[in-house]
């Protein structure tokens, strides 16, 4: 028994010392931007690896906006999904249903974003765009022309993979609201509307912000999809029609074409950035979730 | 006296399974209607059918009528029925997310009463016809979930009662209560009767004896014997009642 | 063992003291009346003991029901069983208490030195006609018979009419001559009792019936 203690401890620990060693080592080399630009590095939105000035505004506001945007549109969808598959058909349906939409999230990355290039891009620039110009123009983000590579695609790019894993997260929490809350509900003349929105979706919601937590978390993480469509331009556009770039994108596309020390030490804390803020996400999450917990 | 409901040749199923067979009863107004038997010989399943929650269970299936005052509740909306046939479940379940007041006009608000002062008064009206006023007017705006167990169920009672029922139909109401709630809730149950027809199913015999006017013996979905309640406890006339309620089964 | 076969094995347990609570009315209605009979002033000590032992089997009786009631709350025959069996012991003890108070009347009739002025065949009528009634009453008890628990009403009739035929007897008697009212009046009063001994093996029938069939059927 104490053998076997030992042995697990030695496990976890290690796993602790890695994360540890991570966060040190992302910090030791990162110093030389920091002693170089210290804070104006996160305020400053010039990036210019060739005059060797940096700044990583342009990729945190890329990679915040185009998560948020990526939240705004798959929240209601992937809980309008996962309350048609467990309230609307049969389990047999819901089955088959649901292995369809998890199995995007099973596709490669990169895959999904070869088709971004071939399918979303020429969509964005066709269709999208232009109807957006149209009808939505006099809001400041929906101007100026169409590239097709744009924040906007990036955003949508981030979308389709992460509802898969919110909409599995929601469909698990509404079936762990019990039978007891919708049928107390329903006996009380509810329509099954009624049930939804009072008592399966209030019950499901800490569930459900988990989901949308680690949604939130992949759509900030990931890198290769929404490179390939996001235009890779570092600089805050006014619309989001125009391309944008991410922390993780500006990683994956400069480090191995990074010459200086200080570019590499740049790409470096951008990946510190990257890092706390997931940190940041996580443990929002989780202060959201006991806060819902202490109230059920 | 009159019949409130009568049930006539019910049969109900789940999938393939039939639970419930050819089943014929009256219901008298203004009484309580115990229905016991063993487990899964389709107790529940009756009573759920009173307020077509049996249908709610993917799967199920119910056959012949169910007249509410002479009306097939079978015809019309199951939502409009289930508002004048009130249910009170084997488990308190009190709705986490709202308060004590909420959960009392829970229903309330379903039917788009939405003035703040009337739900007010409401609540403490039904709140207090359940006896349980004095206990939590001061914990009203906790959750529903916060109070207990046996409180829980009382609150559960008040909330089917806001809804203004004719009917209150319970499916065991007392099962996961301690005897000192049990009781409170059965001398409830007998006050209830005055203004509601009640049916209740129970598992436990002297339950029935003590609060029933007529009880209902079902076992493997028919019903074996329905008469008034001392004479089923005294003298039944069916042998399987007999050795059923003198705990002589298996 | 299982709380049902515990219930039937304590219900038995209440119902074999019931037999032993008939053997010893039956016994003490036999001696009581041999006492009055001979004047025999042994056999009529044993009624005397025999109320005491019939008291404490009612007792226990009474208690053992009791229990059952409190621990198992019994319902349909169980319940009626328990009832009855209480009701039947107060009707045994009540049987034995009557033959008690015949040996009282034998006893004093020989303190006082009496002699019999005619022989107690009425009597002796009424002792065996009652007797026969108390065994029927309880085998229809024990063995649930309706149908003999209904003769036991028949028989009561029959008391009813020895009885009313000694009353007219003994008033005859006490009219002609006043010396005799004082022994008039013992063998009245002796009559009575069996009366009500048979009143009572009325009621013990009455509980086999409600025992089987769960009706209270009232004697005519």
């Amino acid at each position: 028994m104490e053998k076997f203690r030992i042995f697990t401890a030695v496990f976890a620990l290690s796993l602790t010392a890695l994360a540890m060693l991570l966060l040190t080592q992302l910090i030791i080399s990162s110093l030389p931007v920091m002693e170089t630009f210290g804070f104006r590095f996160v305020i400053e939105s010039v990036w210019d690896p060739v005059k060797e000035v940096f700044g990583a505004l342009p990729f945190i506001y890329g990679t915040l906006v185009t998560s948020f945007i990526a939240l705004l549109i798959a929240v209601p969808l992937s809980i309008g999904a996962a309350v048609f598959l467990t309230q609307y058909i049969s389990p047999k349906l819901s089955y088959v249903l649901s292995f369809l939409i998890e199995i995007i999230a099973a596709i490669p990355s990169v895959v999904i974003g070869l088709w971004g290039i071939f399918v979303l891009i020429p969509f964005i620039r066709e269709e999208v765009g232009p109807f957006l110009i149209e009808y939505l123009g006099f809001i400041p983000v929906f101007q100026g022309p169409v590239y097709g590579p744009s924040i906007l695609t990036g955003a949508l790019i981030l979308t389709i993979m992460i509802v898969p894993i919110i909409t599995s997260m929601t469909k698990d929490a509404i079936n762990t609201v019990p039978i007891l809350q919708r049928e107390g509900m329903i006996a009380l003349g509810a329509t099954r509307w009624e049930v939804i929105t009072k008592v399966t979706l209030p019950y499901a919601r800490p569930g459900i912000i988990g989901g949308v937590m680690l949604g939130l978390g992949r759509a900030i993480g990931e890198t290769m999809a929404i490179t390939m469509v996001i235009g890779n331009a570092p600089e805050i556009p006014a619309s989001l029609l125009a391309p944008g770039d991410t922390l993780a994108s500006v990683i994956a596309n400069q480090f191995s074409e990074a010459t200086s020390a200080l570019h590499e030490s740049a790409l470096i804390e951008l990946g510190l950035i990257l890092f706390i803020i997931t940190i940041v996400i996580n443990i929002c999450a989780r202060l959201i979730l006991r806060r819902e917990v202490a109230r059920g | 006296m009159s019949t409130k409901i009568r049930i006539k040749s019910l049969n109900g199923w789940f999938g393939e399974k039939q639970v419930l067979k050819d089943i014929n009863l009256d219901i008298e107004e203004n009484s309580i209607t115990a229905i016991i038997g063993p487990s899964g010989c389709g107790k529940t399943t009756l009573i759920r059918c009173i307020n077509r929650m049996h249908e709610v269970t993917p799967g199920a299936r119910v056959e012949g009528s169910v007249l509410l005052d002479e009306q097939d509740i079978y015809k019309e909306d199951p939502v409009k029925v289930r508002e004048r046939i009130g249910m009170v479940f084997q488990r308190p379940n009190p709705f986490p997310t709202m308060s004590v007041l909420e959960n009392a006009v829970a229903g309330l608000k379903l039917k788009g009463i939405r003035n703040r002062k009337l739900l007010a008064e409401k609540a403490e009206e039904v709140i207090k016809a359940v006896g349980l006023w004095d206990e939590v007017k001061n914990e009203l705006n906790k959750p529903g979930t916060s109070l207990s167990g046996g409180q829980q169920q009382r609150l559960c009672i008040a909330r089917a009662l806001a809804v203004e029922p004719e009917v209150l139909l319970m499916d065991e109401p007392a099962s996961a209560l301690d005897p000192v709630s049990t009781m409170r809730l059965e001398d409830l149950i007998y006050e209830l009767k005055k203004e509601y027809t009640i049916v209740i199913v129970t598992h436990n015999m002297q339950q029935a004896a003590r609060v029933s006017d007529y009880t209902a013996f079902l076992y493997m979905g028919e019903l074996i014997e329905y008469s008034n309640t001392k004479e089923l406890f005294e003298r039944p006339k069916n042998d399987l009642t007999e050795r059923y309620i003198s705990g002589r089964f298996g | 063992m299982g709380t049902r076969e515990k219930f039937d094995k304590d219900i038995n347990e209440v119902y074999r003291m019931l037999g032993e609570m008939r053997d010893l009315a039956i016994d003490s209605i036999n001696s009581s009346m041999e006492a009055l009979d001979k004047l025999d002033e042994d056999a009529a000590k044993v009624a005397l003991r025999n109320d005491v032992k019939s008291y404490d089997l009612m007792r226990n009786i009474e208690n053992r029901c009791t229990a059952l009631l409190m621990l198992q709350a019994p319902v349909a025959k169980d319940l009626r069983k328990i009832v009855t069996a209480m009701k039947s012991s107060g009707d045994l003890n009540r049987i034995i208490r009557y033959a008690k108070n015949i040996s009282t009347l034998a006893i004093e009739m020989v303190k006082e030195k009496d002699e019999h002025f005619k022989k107690l065949i009425g009597l002796k009528g009424m002792k065996d006609k009652s007797i026969d009634m108390i065994e029927k009453a309880m085998k229809a008890l024990l063995e649930e018979n309706k149908n003999l628990a209904m003769e036991v009403y028949k028989e009561e009739e029959d008391v009813d009419a020895l009885y009313e035929q000694i009353f007219r007897e003994l008033i005859t008697y006490m009219v002609e001559d006043n010396r005799k009212i004082t022994r008039g009046v013992r063998y009245l009063l002796a009559g009575r009792y069996l009366e009500r001994v048979a009143d009572h093996a009325c009621n013990i029938a009455e509980g086999a019936i409600y025992i089987t069939t769960g009706e209270r059927i009232a004697p005519d």
